[in-house]
């Protein structure tokens, strides 16, 4: 009688689970020049609670997307010579996409280099998430965004939003804690 | 009888009874037995090792969330890089396809 009732537990946390980015982590040691961005929602929610005040308008942009969000999931490699990554390494996500009825909105491929933008379309013209496959000889990127968002979140994406330009390589590295070397 | 002869008296040694020991330990035990002394104990204990903690777990609070911030940034940032790529190569691909 137990057995039923463990493998309901076992299987339970995984069923609502999303793609898992594990494994695209074989690129890893491919390369030095990767940026990996895992934010769930907690850690999404920590996110917002330090973005600034509310009297800002750009904040307050910024903000109102992320409260919907349940996470962001970044993977990008650089990598230093050609044919590192083939189209059987991003298929398993392809095939997730199509699982869970995500839509490819955009499929536009120059020469080697492609890209894919997905949405989960849900009723009355909301989303419940935007997945980008992004591929060049030597560069992979994967965007997930899960969480409802509407046209204008779409737009705000890649809208500025006030966030400063950076250096993305110079990003994945923390930041350095002595402030007193920075001011020398 | 005179003053020294008072004073010697008071101050004479005499041996303590011979359940005094016991009678002392047992009033310790009893006294740590109540559940008011643990419980003094335990807040003066708190009171000492509270204030710390919670200012390093403040403090670990606020640097994961400024990291999480960053994160949040270049998640931003890439996700509208490529967004506007993919913008890119449909105009490019859309311009060859007219010419």
């Amino acid at each position: 009688m137990k057995k039923p009732f463990l493998l309901f537990a076992i299987i339970l946390p995984l069923w609502g689970q999303g793609f898992d980015f594990k494994s695209l982590d074989k690129f890893d040691t491919l390369t030095q020049h990767k940026t990996k961005v895992t934010l769930d929602g907690d850690l999404l929610k920590l996110a917002a609670r330090f973005l600034g005040g509310d009297d800002d308008k750009e904040t307050a942009s910024i903000k109102s997307l992320v409260d919907n969000l349940k996470g962001i999931y970044i993977r990008s490699w650089e990598f230093d010579r050609d044919g590192q990554y083939t189209q059987a390494d991003i298929e398993p996500l392809r095939v997730y996409l199509d699982r869970e009825k995500w839509s490819r909105i955009v499929e536009s491929q120059d020469g080697r280099e492609f890209s894919e933008v997905y949405v989960q379309r849900l009723p009355g013209d909301r989303f419940g998430g935007v997945a980008i496959i992004s591929a060049e000889p030597r560069e992979l990127t994967v965007v997930y965004i899960s969480g409802v968002m509407n046209l204008s979140d779409l737009d705000k994406l890649e809208g500025n939003m006030g966030i400063p330009d950076i250096d993305l390589k110079k990003a994945s590295k923390p930041p350095p804690k002595n402030k007193k070397e920075d001011e020398e | 009888m005179s003053f020294e002869d008072d004073l010697r008296a008071a101050l004479r040694h005499e041996p303590a009874p011979t359940d005094f020991a016991a009678k002392v330990l047992s009033r310790t035990r009893a006294g740590w037995r109540r559940p008011a002394v643990w419980a003094i104990a335990a807040g003066i204990t708190l009171a000492a090792l509270a204030p710390p903690a919670v200012l390093e777990y403040r403090h670990r609070r606020e640097e994961r969330g400024l990291e999480a911030k960053r994160e949040l940034f270049v998640a931003l940032r890439i996700t509208r890089a490529k967004l506007q790529q993919s913008r890119e190569r449909v105009h490019r691909a859309t311009a060859r396809h007219i010419l």
